[in-house]
């Protein structure tokens, strides 16, 4: 990339080739004003707002749009642009209902702030009145098309970072709105996926989100933080806005990242909520059908007292929810193995995630990583969709599979035995039963060579020969089949284009931190369901429900401590102790992500009244239990599937060595 | 020239086939499907955005933009009646008006037996035979309201 040099309001600036003004300006410190700009999407140099002067050109130029060249001397403040943007500012509040004081983004309205900052005092031009709906019909998201400027914003992320396309224009001239697939209104609309991103980039106040709205603007609040959506294995970076000890709103971090700072529904309305469930403040201990509170030493001691008994017959166990930070899975497994001396140690989704690692083991014995950032599907010509529901799975992954399909004009193949969760952008639709998995994912790798291949998984061969970086997501229900995921990821390897960081495979966990409950509270099988229980310690974050198998070994367990930091039913009901643990807004620690990249969460409000960390709580327990809880064992996450042999050096492996 | 819904998908289906690959065929598709239902049915959008890969909103947006594009059914002859400047001075309202009140159709609608589609345009530059209207590709001047019937009732 060649350098350029160019002067903006009198400062030289370096830029390369292919870099907008905007860009360069922006790197050295000028401030040019924009509207319809946003960070990761593509610019349009529509609303005008960047207009910047040439010299020797009599043209203005658009600078989000407008590539730098080699000794442009640049002005962006000359009298003529204020004047035009002020022209530019009046014509759009004439043109719609931009009359703030009425306005629930009033102070938080990107259009206001440009007004206020260029001085407009009054419009020089006829109001139009104009009378468009205002569409209420989400329950979640509203939108006012009277104070719609079309600066396309909400278009852009609906299409490039969430590929739903939901959202696109209407009609033309004064007549244009933006609407939802064919004229519908939002809430009938069957592509939507609700995730409010539109609304997150909407820059006044027609795309609002209803529960943010009554819960105050972004300037009303007393901090904000950055921190990460523990909810699924992406880890979406977020921003959670706190007003008087709540999480009034969340939002993706950056447009500009791999995930376009979007976040999905689950991220986007569970989160905010959660600051107003019912808490458990104070330990509490089983009377008959209730319970009463009870001190931290009461409660630890009767804990201490049940547990020590069991441990002696074997019949203790510890369930570990894997939405829990390294540094929480590392107290817990220091405590349960390392202290204890427990063998009866699991996580909630302990066996999925053996049966992913089992899949996984031939690959690692070999010293490559077995999977990839989810984000390289957004890279991908071509994408394998194994039995998986990404959109409930992991909603970001269906967001990066649409993009890149809709977009990136990659082909998707789905092989699924139930519903198509692509249906409208599929290249090639196999439906398999569970058994016939294997044969036909060892005929594609084999590319047809084992002999004759049905019709219809011809056209799904001939996208996977003619890709040159496929992709394969593997969906939660094929780690019930270890040797499925070892012949996933045998295909992966055939198709010979492994990303940098691992195989060209995104296996679809189901707790957010799956990788690193890996090697520590992860056990080696499943002891659920291998008789009963005297004593199961279970730690929740209360995020997400409790699975059957898990809460049908609480009812019969004879004694159940449970720890969690929400009132979470049927949960609490199982349990004879409850312990009080901080929320994940009062937390901090680390998260494997799916993405590849261990990301922090933060403490976003802190911890009131009488609750303890889990490290202090588990200390605390090893001293009622006469022990001392020792330093961890096994090592944080970063650890796991480190690559030790470069992915292109994979080998296919026999399916025979896998159970 | 009424198709069923799955003749409309399969016709629809045989027009896209020539465009799967590369870009640039909506709006050829869009023209070829209009030419061959008469309009363009939803049914039509829905299985252009699943063969070609383009998002229903997207199609929505281009087929509400341009006025080319129609998606309620036309009738099967299209009257255009001009109301320019030269036209209106001429009495171009009464000319509307009788076409009206004729067809039992307002401005842009059509006939309930799908046989005239009634569109005011702005200006048909045949000022000099003022009041002007056109009957799908035939221009009819020097109108007075009485003669609107004849000229209509020779068109099936």
């Amino acid at each position: 990339m060649s350098e350029i040099t160019l002067v903006i309001d009198g400062v030289e600036c370096k830029g390369s080739q292919g870099d907008t003004i905007l860009q360069v300006a922006r790197a050295n410190d000028v401030y040019i004003p924009t509207l319809c700009f946003m960070d990761g999407l593509t610019p349009i140099g529509s609303c005008r707002m960047c207009v910047v002067e040439a010299e020797g050109s009599n043209k203005l130029l658009t600078a989000c749009t407008s590539p730098v060249t080699e000794g442009m001397k640049i002005l962006t403040k000359t009298d003529r642009l204020i004047q035009y943007r002020r022209q530019i500012l009046e014509l759009l509040f004439a043109g719609r209902n931009h009359f703030c004081m009425f306005c629930s983004q009033s102070g938080d309205c990107e259009l206001q702030r440009l007004a206020i900052e260029h001085g407009m005092d009054s419009v020089r031009y006829p109001f139009l009145y104009s009378d468009f709906h205002n569409d209420a019909s989400d329950p979640n998201i509203q939108v006012d098309h009277n104070r719609c400027i079309l600066c396309l914003r909400c278009i852009r992320v609906c299409s490039e970072k969430v590929g739903a396309h939901t959202l696109d224009l209407e009609k033309r001239g004064w007549g244009t709105t933006v609407t939802a697939d064919l004229g519908q209104q939002l809430g009938k609309s069957e592509t939507c996926v609700t995730c409010g991103a539109c609304a997150q980039v909407c820059p006044t106040g027609t795309i609002t989100l209803r529960d943010f709205v009554y819960r105050g603007r972004r300037t009303d609040c007393d901090s904000q933080v950055e921190t990460l959506c523990p909810l699924c294995p992406v880890g979406c970076k977020i921003k959670a806005y706190v007003r008087t000890g709540s999480v009034v709103r969340v939002e993706g971090l950056s447009t500009a990242s791999a995930d376009g700072g979007q976040l999905c529904s689950k991220g986007r309305w569970w989160l905010p909520s959660s600051t107003e469930r019912e808490r458990l403040a104070v330990p509490m201990i089983r009377e008959g059908s209730s319970f009463r509170e009870a001190s931290w030493d009461e409660a630890l001691s009767l804990v201490a007292e049940k547990m020590t008994p069991a441990l002696e017959s074997g019949k203790a166990g510890a369930l570990i929810s894997e939405i829990s930070t390294d540094e929480e899975l590392a107290v817990m497994s220091s405590f349960f193995r390392d202290t204890m001396k427990m063998d009866k140690v699991d996580g909630f989704y302990g066996n999925q995630l053996r049966g992913f690692v089992e899949g996984f083991k031939p690959f690692a014995r070999q010293g490559v990583r077995p999977f990839t950032g989810a984000h390289h599907i957004l890279e991908s010509d071509a994408i394998l969709v194994l039995d998986a529901d990404p959109q409930e799975e992991a909603p970001v992954v269906a967001s990066y599979i649409r993009v890149s399909t809709i977009i990136g004009r990659a082909k998707l193949v789905n092989v699924s035995s139930g519903k198509n969760p692509f249906e409208g952008i599929t290249d090639a639709d196999l439906r398999v039963s569970g058994k016939e998995m294997k044969a036909l994912l060892v005929a594609l790798r084999e590319g047809g060579a084992g002999g004759a291949v049905p019709e219809n998984v011809k056209g799904a061969l001939e996208i996977l020969k003619g890709a040159k970086k496929p992709i394969v997501v593997l969906g939660s229900n094929l780690a019930k089949t270890p040797e499925l995921v070892t012949e996933a990821l045998n295909l992966a390897v055939a198709c010979g284009a492994p990303f940098d960081d691992g195989l060209a495979v995104v296996p679809m966990f189901l707790a957010s931190n799956s990788l690193g409950a890996l090697n520590t509270v992860t056990g080696g099988k499943d002891w659920l369901s291998e008789g009963d229980l005297d004593f199961l310690y279970v730690h929740s974050t209360g995020m997400v429900d409790e699975d059957t198998h898990s809460l049908n070994a609480m009812t019969r367990a004879r004694f159940v401590v449970v720890q969690t930091p929400f009132m979470v039913h049927p949960l609490v009901q199982m349990a004879d102790v409850l312990l009080p643990v901080p929320a994940w807004f009062e937390r901090s620690g680390h998260y494997c992500t799916l993405e590849g990249d261990r990301r922090k969460m933060n403490v976003v409000v802190p911890p009131q009244g009488n609750l303890k960390g889990l490290g202090v709580i588990m200390k605390e327990l090893a001293a009622k239990l006469g022990r001392t809880l020792q330093e961890a064992s096994t090592a944080p996450c970063e650890n796991v599937y480190v690559a030790k042999a470069a992915p292109d050096k994979a080998q296919i492996v026999t399916t025979k060595e896998v159970r | 020239m009424a198709f069923s819904v799955e003749e409309v998908r399969e016709k629809t289906r045989e027009i896209v086939q020539p465009w799967k690959t590369g870009k640039g065929g909506l709006i050829p598709i869009l023209q070829k499907v209009q030419e061959t239902v008469g309009y363009l049915p939803e049914e039509s959008l829905v299985t252009i955005s699943r063969e070609m890969k383009i998002p229903l909103s997207e199609i929505y947006g281009v087929a509400t933009f341009y006025a080319q594009f129609h998606l309620t059914p036309r009738g099967r002859h299209i009257v255009r009646v001009c109301r320019g400047t030269a036209c209106h001075v001429r009495g171009s309202l009464k000319i509307i008006d009788s076409v009206k009140k004729m067809l039992h159709v307002e401005e842009n609608g059509t006939t309930e037996d799908l046989r005239f589609t009634l569109e005011p345009v702005a200006c048909l530059g045949a000022c000099g035979l003022a009041p002007v209207m056109m009957v799908d590709s035939q221009t009819f001047g020097r109108l007075t309201p009485d003669k609107v019937k004849g000229i209509l009732d020779t068109f099936e």
